[in-house]
Parts: C-alpha cells; structure tokens; sequence
C-alpha cells in the first residue's frame, strides 16, 4: 500500500497543472495579502489573515476539481487498467489514490499557512498582534490555527462525497462538472439550512449540517443552531465520510470488476 | 517445477443474460508461447481480463498453483500484461513511467533492460505524449516485461508496429521464451502467431474450439493441393463429383485434401481425359487451419 501510494503522490507531482497551481496559489496569496495591507477599509486585515487570504477557496475549487477527475482522467487515457492487473486489490488501488489527494490536501493546506505566517511578519505585524486575546480566551493565533483547520475539516468531508461521485463518471467533463455543482449546492444549501433545522428537527442529522463541524469546533456557541453537539456532530461527521467512501468503493469495485 | 504455469478450470462469464465464456477449461504451459485466436467478440479479451483478476468469473484459474480472483491478486506479482491498448501517462517519459512500474531493489536496471531490449533507449527521455502508435505500443510491451514476470499476456502486441518492430518483438518474446518466460498472446495478425507461438486456443462465441500444439493444427490433415490440366473445368466437375472440395480460381485448381493419400485424386483426374501439367502442395497455414477448426 505504501508502495502505490508513493506511485500516486509521484504522479501529482509530476502533473504539469499541480505545478502551475503551486505558481498560482502562491502570487494569489501574495497578491490578496497586498491588497488587503492597502485597502483595510474594504477587507478587514484580521478577517483576511484568519481566512489565509482566501487561499483555502482556491484550494477548495481545486481539489474538488482534481479529486472528481482523478480516476475519469485514468480512464480516458487507458491507465486505470494497467493499475488494476498488478498484485493489488481493486480497493487498494483506490484507497491509495485518496490517500494520496490527501496529503496533497494537507500540504496544500499547510503551505498556504505557511504563506500566510511569512505575509503577517512582512506585512501585518503590527496591525495583528498575534499573541493577544481575544474575547473567547484563545489568541490571535490559536483562533487563526482553529480557523484554518476548521475549513479544512469542512473541505475533507465535502471532497469524501466528490470522491463518491468520482467513481461514477468516465468523462472527465461530466464529473468535474458534477463536483462543482456539488460545492455551491452545499454552499447554498448550508445558508439555508439553519432555518430549516429550526421547522424540521430531523435536518440536523443531514450530512449539509456536518459540514459545519469546523465552525463548531472554533465556536461552540454554533451548537444553538446546528442542534448538535461537538461529539454528535464529529460521529455525524466520521460516519457520513466513512459511508461515502465505502459507496465509492463499492462502486469501483462494480464498475472496473465487470 | 510443474510444466503447467496456469490452470484454468470451467470457467464462464456472463453479461447480463447473455454468456460469453461456456465453461472453457485451459492450460498454459511454462516456457511456452501460446496463441488465442478467435473472431472479434469471440472472447479473448475476456479471458485476458479473467486471467488479471479484472473481470468476475465463475470456474477457478490457478497461476503456479496460486487462485487468481477478482478478490485475490497475490498471485499477478509474477504476470505481465498489455490488454486493448496501452495506457500511457503523457506527462512521464517512458523511463519515469516504467520505473514507476518497476517494483524491486534494481528498479534501474530493469528499465534500462527493458528499454535496451526493446530499442527505446532512443526516446526512452521524452514524454510518452509525444509517442506515435508503433512507440506507444512498444511502450506497452515494455511495461508487461519490466518486471521481469513469469506469465506475460499481451492483448494484439502487433498493432501499430512496422516489420522492423514486429521482427525485433519477434525475436525479444523468443528471447524471454528461451528464458522459461510464458506468452499468451492474441492477435488477428495469424502469420505472425504462427511464426512465434508453440501451443494454439481457438475459441468461437466464447465456446473453446481448439487448444492443442501448433503443429497439431495445422496437421489437422487438411491441406490444399494446387494443380493445373489442360481442362481445368472437367478437372474441377471430376473431383467435385469424387468428394473434393475445389475451387476454381484464374486458372488454378485448388483442392482440399484430408489425408497424405493422393491416390484417389490422382485416380478422379487420370479417369478423365485430360492432361496433368502440375500438381503441387499448398502447405497448411494457421489462418486455414483456424477456419476449418471453427468450420467456416
């Protein structure tokens, strides 16, 4: 397992478009950073450096777009075939390429604070004191540390159920098509949900409200209206994750087993 | 050493309603190069993918005494295989895709074996994008062999490759034969088949017609006779009535015999009045040789 894992992590690597992504990631962070030093009136510097620039959006788009193409791609180009025939079950083949999308999730993640540390010394130091407190207890930065892993959480269970999808189309289009829709439907619906959460009790359980587990996490006051607590929501959460990527397996087993 | 390397028992498959395998039972031996010949959607590709684990199957297929399944591939580490068309990642170059690939200690020397094997040394640095179809197939062979396997299965090898590189495959697939190493290769290219392979299946609508040596086939005792008389039509009504199949073509009759006997041809033709010019023997030819097995 180890072994393919290693083989897919080389094979995003080696992807020209990850590449140009890394480029793009880091002048969009730079550029937001810039922006935000001159413009404080339009965007707050604190709310910008507590979202990492906007950088986990960019992530976010594209990891969904990579996650929901990643085996259409192999498809298409006859790869996916040449991975099945080797000593590796079916199921490992598949679990090494989500292992590998996160880790490439994580990095990208960690990169992008990275980057945002290094823009606050340059830039933001005395506007954002980092080591004071804040009305909750935490400070600057361990609100920050929570933010960032707040939105990551999110993400991973969004792209647990892009995965699923992933499994079903061939076409590239249709399933990055697919994945998109997915995040602003879940977007939307998120909004929304609240509101219903307070008519039907029952919406609570709906995995659209575990994607709030980031924001209860750094605000345990969230808890009034999503109706669950944190333990409620994190099981919510695991179980959601774990019977989207069983469905996914299931279906690749299905479908390149026939 | 048991001489058999794979052992394929009863095996069936179906589509839906529709069967495509009726209980075929096979071996492969070890050494040994073995041609599956039959019709586009006779079959073939199916038992490919049954024999990698690839497709469900009812019936069992033991590699060196090992189960392969869908559920069980343990046994695939010692296979090799290129089925329908070689899946290449166009960013890689092809020494970035076998290495890859390649599983071991000595992962670049296997490459560059490999590579020096099959002459890609040339374009073995470029990106795999750039390929023609000959390079992209060559490719594909490449990666069946780069682990050095015991049982390699290669789905049509010869497509898209020129002369050259079908002699040079030729002379490779005799190379790792004379190595102990196992084919089991498809291809509607039978001259070819014929030139490399030892042992023949033959399967027609997933029912398995033949599988024997090749020497066994061809000697099915069908083969044709070509002879040429002052009159060819009487000739052709004479044998015809003596229970030849003949045919007459510009001017050459060709008739097919069952035995080695030609004492009844020769009896049918000189009953006649008609003048022998030239009688020779077309020898059989797998092409020949696999349509009469299915019938045709």
């Amino acid at each position: 397992m180890g072994n393919l894992v290693k083989q897919e992590i080389y094979k995003l690597v080696k992807r020209p478009t990850l590449t140009y992504f890394w480029g793009f990631l880091l002048v969009f962070q730079i550029a937001a950073a810039v922006y935000v030093s001159h413009n404080p009136q339009v965007v707050n510097p604190q709310k910008a450096f507590l979202g990492n620039f906007f950088v986990p959006a960019m992530i976010a788009f594209f990891m969904i777009s990579l996650c929901s193409t990643t085996l259409s791609t192999e498809i298409q180009s006859g790869t996916l075939k040449s991975l099945l025939y080797r000593k590796y079950s079916v199921y490992q083949v598949l679990i090494s390429k989500w292992l590998s999308l996160l880790i490439y999730t994580i990095t990208l993640y960690v990169a992008g604070m990275i980057i945002s540390l290094v823009l606050h010394w340059m830039m933001f130091q005395k506007t954002i004191p980092l080591s004071v407190q804040l009305p909750g207890g935490h400070s600057f930065l361990q609100v920050w540390a929570l933010t960032s892993l707040g939105s990551f959480l999110s993400l991973i269970f969004l792209l647990t159920f892009v995965l699923l999808i992933g499994t079903l189309f061939t076409s590239s289009t249709a399933a990055l098509v697919a994945g998109i829709a997915t995040y602003f439907i879940t977007s939307i619906f998120n909004q929304l949900l609240f509101q219903f959460i307070i008519q039907h009790d029952w919406l609570k359980w709906t995995p659209f409200n575990m994607m709030n587990i980031g924001d209860q996490i750094m605000t345990p006051s969230m808890s009034e209206v999503t109706h669950l607590s944190l333990f409620e929501m994190s099981a919510g959460y695991l179980v959601y994750a774990v019977l989207f990527l069983g469905a996914g397996l299931i279906i690749f087993r299905r479908r390149n087993t026939r | 050493m048991d001489s058999t390397v794979l052992s394929a028992s009863h095996l069936k498959k179906s589509f839906g309603q529709k069967e495509v395998l009726h209980n075929l039972s096979f071996d492969l031996e070890r050494g040994k190069v073995t041609a599956l010949i039959g019709e586009n959607g006779a079959g073939k590709t199916t038992i490919m993918k049954t024999i990698l684990g690839i497709s469900e199957f009812s019936g069992s297929i033991e590699l060196d005494k090992q189960s392969v399944s869908v559920h069980d591939h343990r046994a695939l580490d010692s296979v090799g295989a290129l089925i329908e068309y070689p899946g290449l990642y166009g960013y890689l170059t092809a020494r970035e895709q076998l290495t890859l690939f390649a599983t071991g200690n000595d992962k670049k020397g296997k490459v560059d074996d490999v590579l020096n094997k099959l002459h890609m040394t040339g374009y073995a640095d470029q990106k795999t994008a750039s390929y023609s179809l000959g390079m992209r197939q060559k490719m594909g062979i490449a990666l069946a062999l780069v682990n050095k396997p015991m049982l390699v299965i290669l789905d049509e090898p010869m497509n898209g490759l020129d002369p050259k590189a079908n002699k040079e495959l030729r002379d490779l697939i005799a190379e790792e034969k004379a190595q102990g190493v196992s084919f089991l290769i498809s291809s509607h290219i039978l001259t070819e088949l014929q030139k490399i392979a030892d042992d023949v299946i033959v399967i027609d609508k997933g029912n398995l017609i033949f599988a024997g040596t090749m020497s066994q086939i061809l000697d099915n005792g069908k083969h044709f006779i070509e002879i040429q008389t002052d009159k060819d039509e009487v000739a052709q009504q004479a044998l015809t009535e003596a229970g030849y199949q003949t045919d007459l073509d510009q001017g050459q009759l060709r008739v097919l015999v069952k035995d080695d006997s030609l004492n009844h041809l020769l009896t049918a033709l000189l009953d006649q009045d008609l003048t022998i010019k030239r009688i020779y023997e077309q020898p059989a030819d797998l092409e020949t040789s696999v349509f009469n097995a299915i019938g045709e």
